[in-house]
């Protein structure tokens, strides 16, 4: 009988670890067989390839940022909100909307919208758990933070710092087609947001930064590659960027050289950079960037 | 039934270890020290052991910058790192843009900013000076 109440009541605390700790609730990691790609399966870039691809999924922070700077107010038009996570039902499906979701927010934060921001976490939340990546969320202190807005750096800090968790950890466990994923999914969205508020707002600055996505797109196809291959919801998307990668063929930077200056400053170094990079792109490119951009963007949301 | 009750308890002092570990003290602090008017993009933590070729730096990631935008690196060490903390920049070309120490004279910056006239993929070399042995984060965050 003794041995039977010791039992009753380890089984209680175990519970009370299961619901209280959102952080290691996933810490016994069982993967959907089709996370798994076996090595043979994907073209494989060499490990130096691979390393020397950025997977840059800040953009959408960078992109408010000059939003922000061209005084752009804040819309909520911009936002997938038509997403429905709960008919996402591949894991193709969940990474790219979690990278999507994922722009989304950082667009929300830096705009201090915090409060609408909720909603979003909580969908960020069951697409992370469905693909055993919740661990790397603290969504309790996430929420806590939206919904108290005192602290918006560690806000922004802790949503960037687990998504970038996210991409390290299915990298190292061979899951790099959902990290690829994720981080297009972020690419497109962010670019969507720039691209939308082109065509009301034809800023220099903001149409440069869309004509320089073409050194970055070149990356993320590059990232793409070895899993076009996977099935017909890889092929597509890969199609998809590849069309958007021709119309930015036409599309020229050039590049000046020069000696970076630098400065102290209060003890920190400052270095100004003189090299310079151009864009040259016409009207009629810009165009169909801009309407490329949306139709794959809302491909992807509304095939839901 | 003890050693049953052995194996329960190492199993909540395991997840409480796993639980600790959802967030890095260093990485947190580095943040802070970035300053008020930056926001966080990225961190690396580095660490190394001694190096005997001390020729090439040992940490290398890839990151994409953009014109236009101020960007701040900023590096920190763990309190009981041997080495400190150094890093550089490295353009598409090849060509060293930036370093957090000036080989000259010596002394190294714990933050260096950044003003960025050409987007592009860089490359980010980390090393402990001296190739050192050490522990410390590097951040890269947005100067607004």
């Amino acid at each position: 009988m003794k041995d039977f109440s010791l039992i009753i009541v380890l089984c209680l605390v175990i519970l009370h670890y299961g619901c209280n700790s959102p952080s290691i609730k996933n810490s016994h990691f069982v993967f959907p067989s089709e996370d798994s790609v076996p090595l043979a399966q994907v073209e494989q870039l060499s490990e130096e390839a691979i390393d020397d691809i950025s997977r840059n999924i800040t953009s959408p922070v960078e992109i408010a940022d000059i939003l922000q700077r061209i005084s752009v107010p804040f819309t909520t038009s911009f936002l997938a909100s038509s997403i429905d996570v709960s008919r996402q039902n591949t894991s193709f499906k969940k990474a790219l909307m979690l990278g999507i979701l994922g722009a989304d927010l950082g667009y929300l934060n830096m705009y201090e919208k915090t409060g609408n921001s909720v909603d979003i976490l909580s969908s960020i939340k069951k697409l992370a758990d469905d693909i055993n990546v919740g661990q790397f969320f603290d969504f309790d202190a996430l929420r806590r933070l939206s919904l108290n807005r005192t602290n918006l750096d560690s806000l922004l800090y802790l949503s960037l710092n687990s998504y970038n968790q996210i991409d390290k950890f299915l990298r190292e466990k061979g899951r790099g087609q959902l990290s690829a994923l994720m981080i297009t999914g972020v690419w497109i969205e962010g670019q969507y947001f720039a691209t939308q508020v082109l065509k009301q707002y034809p800023d220099t600055l903001l149409r440069n930064r869309v004509g320089e996505q073409k050194v970055i797109l070149n990356d993320l196809i590059m990232l793409l590659a070895p899993y076009c291959n996977l099935g017909k919801e890889y092929s597509d998307l890969c199609n998809d960027m590849k069309e958007l990668k021709d119309i930015y063929r036409e599309v020229k930077i050039t590049y000046t050289i020069g000696e970076p200056r630098t400065v102290e400053k209060d003890g920190s170094l400052v270095v100004i950079q003189t090299d310079q990079s151009r864009v040259e792109m016409t009207d009629e490119q810009l165009k169909a960037i801009i309407n490329t951009t949306e139709k794959i963007r809302n491909k992807l949301i509304s095939n839901n | 039934m003890k050693k049953l009750l052995s194996i329960f308890l190492c199993s909540f002092l395991l997840l409480d270890f796993l639980k600790g570990q959802a967030t890095d003290p260093l990485t947190g602090k580095c943040v802070m020290n970035a300053g008020p008017n930056t926001t966080y993009l990225k961190d690396f933590r580095v660490q190394l052991g001694k190096s005997e070729s001390q020729n090439e730096f040992r940490y290398k990631q890839v990151f994409a910058l953009s014109k236009n935008m101020k960007y701040k690196f900023t590096l920190c060490n763990d309190e009981n790192s041997p080495g400190e903390l150094i890093m550089k920049l490295v353009d598409d070309t090849g060509r060293t843009v930036l370093q957090s120490f000036d080989p000259k004279t010596g002394k190294t910056y714990s933050s260096v900013e950044f003003v960025c006239n050409k987007t592009g993929t860089y490359k980010l070399f980390f090393d402990f000076r001296g190739f050192q042995q050490g522990l410390g984060v590097g951040i890269v965050s947005l100067v607004k």
